[in-house]
């Protein structure tokens, strides 16, 4: 069965990268796609998915403010996080259970950066050593 | 009237970054299209920006002590040579914030520049008709040539007043 993947992210252009790139070279079914942390909220409630891609500046509510609200009622979820910036937002995304980052650009014609971000999605669905 | 030793030290302040500024956005082009890019002129402190380019990207920020804003400014027809499979004007203008939004995370969340002006967000890009420049202000300006499409770049951060207006 294919994984279900939430793409979040206020740019268009980066939308299509994801969604084409989840697809096609990773045999991904993109369930849905938001612009804001509203959505991400929404749509991961609605569709439960595998993996959901979230971009940490966006209008409406960043995905900071999404993760105070979605983590606590989903403590199991796996988000990506992907981003330009870098810093004390990631950071606190992180500790708000994020369980990844890749730096934007997608620079994806890139053979090392393909390998690097398939090997951090599959790294997310490895069982957790438990303490 | 400006203050002339806090007009120096801006000017030094803008200098030292003009290394940060250059790569930044060198390698955000590089990275979001994926062609090669390369400066024709050195990035160099200026009085004003350059002229207005009709499809003009701006970001906007600050922290307690300066305003940053950062300008991306390309020519209509241009658009084309960089997105040809992008038959909207609206996706290639989204195109064209994405480049000035990984500009400015790489810009802010590089150590060297933090040390000098402190953390600031990245906020979301926009396309006004015209930019309002703050009086005596002084900007880091520069221009990239990538798919032989020339791109302006233009930095300006502006010391707050504590107590007056401080509109960037």
């Amino acid at each position: 069965m294919k994984r279900k993947v939430i793409i979040i992210d206020d740019s268009k252009f980066l939308q299509n990268i994801l969604q084409e790139f989840f697809q096609d070279r990773m045999g991904y079914e993109v369930v849905a796609v938001g612009t804001n942390g509203v959505d991400a909220v929404q749509l991961y409630r609605q569709h439960l998915p595998d993996l959901m891609t979230l971009d940490i500046t966006m209008p409406v509510k960043d995905g900071v403010a999404a993760l105070e609200e979605l983590m606590p009622e989903f403590p199991e979820a796996k988000v990506l996080l992907v981003s330009a910036v870098s810093g004390d937002s990631i950071l606190e995304c992180l500790r708000l259970g994020a369980r990844g980052y890749i730096e934007k650009p997608l620079r994806f014609e890139d053979e090392e950066f393909r390998k690097e971000f398939i090997d951090l999605v599959e790294s997310m669905f490895l069982p957790v050593p438990k303490d | 009237m400006p203050n002339t030793s806090e007009s120096f030290k801006m000017r030094q302040l803008l200098e030292e970054s003009t290394p940060d500024f250059e790569v930044s956005a060198r390698r955000a082009f590089e990275g979001v299209l994926g062609f090669p890019t390369y400066s024709p002129q050195d990035f160099h402190i200026a009085s004003e920006m350059s002229e207005w380019s009709p499809i003009t990207c701006r970001i906007q920020t600050s922290n307690t002590d300066f305003n940053l804003t950062l300008s991306l400014g390309i020519d209509e027809s241009d658009l084309h040579r960089f997105f040809p499979k992008f038959e909207s004007d609206e996706m290639k203008m989204d195109a064209i914030g994405e480049i000035a939004n990984v500009i400015a995370g790489r810009l802010l969340g590089r150590r060297t520049f933090k040390s000098r002006f402190g953390t600031m967000k990245v906020t979301l890009p926009s396309f006004p008709d015209r930019m309002e420049m703050p009086q005596h202000f002084q900007c880091l300006r520069g221009g990239l040539i990538s798919e032989k499409v020339r791109v302006s770049l233009g930095l300006v951060v502006k010391a707050k007043v504590k107590g007056a207006g401080n509109e960037a």
